[in-house]
């Protein structure tokens, strides 16, 4: 007798305890939400466009008023290093190899001569396919696209060893130096998306990295 | 012998310090991973819990309000294409011609232009049918030839195609006679749309219609 109240007690002492924890839960998925929105009004309202980088989602969204205007979907994601904040960050820098160059105009140079035209222009073929996008607070976001072929898949290879072997001891220099970052690397499906990325990721946009509490 | 044992002895040494580091590393990223799943929030209790879920339907209503409900246009300038939108719908699409990104400066030093479409969100602010185009200076320098002084000396005519939508600061949707190069950026920083095109991007828009360029 003592034995099944001491077993019903427990059982439902589980039962209050797991309801009281889903409870807590969709609250703190509520707050986290409310914060979520906040932000994007605050984007939403101003002429700019802005990004959500959707983490969880896998998803990296452009939008401008609300209103979607491109959306990459990201086909492999790794992060670490410290959570990223809930708030609005800014673009700092674009790193990449060999960055863009824009033409200096001649005064006077025609572009067209002899019925020839030569195009001179900054377009997205120009743009680079593997980059990195720092934002305010040691956040980076590294950006590349599944090439195809031996080259790219050593290179694969070498980012993997890198990532694996070089983001632990970059930690441990950190912690060294009582400092943290974030490092998100994501792969887009297409080399031509990474380049769009480049291209709609101008100096200064804001933007929201989106993780929620998954449940 | 003895040689040997000391180079294994020191390449195991520094293997296992590498490891050792390795580890330690590992530890304290999966410190720092293990606050992505639980994000320190302050959840609110009692009347402020039901503030904060009033406020949240407040921001959502918001946010729901911004986006267009009309006819609006989309400009991907990177692609050079257009959207013409109804809500997700999109009514039409095309190529247009945007910004080079070329740089031109003027000899003095004074000046210097960026040859960019902005980015951002615009509304029609005039419809001009028949639009004749007043050459900037950066166009005469771009040409090597003196600014003249005269307003009548800077007017263009048939250049810009029927018609122009204006969306601020001297830019323009309008028209080409470099069709060809429809799908590139070549431009000043105007859009440029093929004639079929921008007539119906014309008619279907009115003043305040709004304009995304990305």
């Amino acid at each position: 007798m003592q034995r099944r109240v001491i077993y019903w007690a427990a059982v439902l002492g589980g039962i209050l305890i797991s309801t009281a924890a889903s409870i807590a839960d969709d609250q703190a998925r509520f707050i986290q939400k409310k914060e979520f929105l906040e932000q994007e009004l605050a984007l939403a309202a101003s002429p700019d466009c802005y990004f959500i980088c959707d983490l969880r989602e896998k998803r990296l969204v452009l939008k401008s008023n609300a209103t979607i205007l491109r959306t990459w979907e990201i086909s492999g994601l790794r992060a670490w290093g410290k959570p990223v904040p809930l708030k609005t960050l800014p673009l700092v820098k674009k790193s990449t190899l060999n960055p863009p160059q824009r033409n200096l105009i001649k005064p006077g140079d025609k572009k067209e001569e002899g019925g020839a035209f030569e195009l001179q222009a900054l377009e997205i073929k120009d743009m680079p396919t593997s980059f990195r996008l720092d934002f305010e607070g040691d956040i980076s976001l590294s950006v590349s696209s599944r090439k195809k072929g031996a080259w790219s898949r050593l290179a694969r290879l070498g980012r993997a060893l890198a990532w694996n072997i070089g983001m632990p001891f970059r930690t441990l220099r950190l912690v060294h130096e009582k400092k943290s970052q974030t490092t998100i690397d994501i792969t887009l499906g297409e080399e031509r998306d990474a380049q769009a990325v480049y291209w709609a990721f101008y100096d200064g946009i804001k933007g929201i990295f989106w993780y929620p509490i998954g449940g | 012998m003895a040689l040997r044992k000391f180079f294994l002895g020191a390449l195991a040494a520094v293997t296992g310090l590498f490891l050792l580091a390795l580890a330690a590393g590992y530890f304290f990223s999966f410190q720092e991973i293990r606050q992505w799943t639980r994000p320190s929030l302050e959840v609110p209790a009692g009347r402020e819990w039901e503030a904060a879920k009033k406020k949240n339907q407040q921001i959502l209503k918001k946010m729901e309000a911004l986006p267009p409900k009309g006819i609006y246009i989309v400009i991907d300038t990177g692609e050079n294409k257009f959207y013409l939108k109804k809500g997700a719908e999109t009514i039409r699409q095309g190529l247009v011609s945007t910004g080079s990104g070329d740089i031109l400066e003027d000899p003095s030093g004074k000046r210097q232009w960026i040859f960019d479409t902005p980015r951002g969100r615009y509304t029609v602010k005039s419809k001009i049918h028949k639009p004749y185009w007043v050459k900037p200076d950066w166009a005469f320098i771009e040409e090597g030839e003196a600014i003249p002084k005269n307003l009548n000396d800077r007017v263009e005519v048939g250049v810009l195609g029927d018609y122009a939508l204006g969306f601020g600061s001297g830019y323009f949707i309008h028209g080409t006679l470099y069709t060809r190069l429809l799908g590139r950026n070549v431009t000043h920083g105007c859009v440029r749309m093929g004639d079929e095109d921008l007539e119906t991007v014309y008619k279907a828009a009115s003043i305040g219609t709004k304009i995304f360029i990305y």
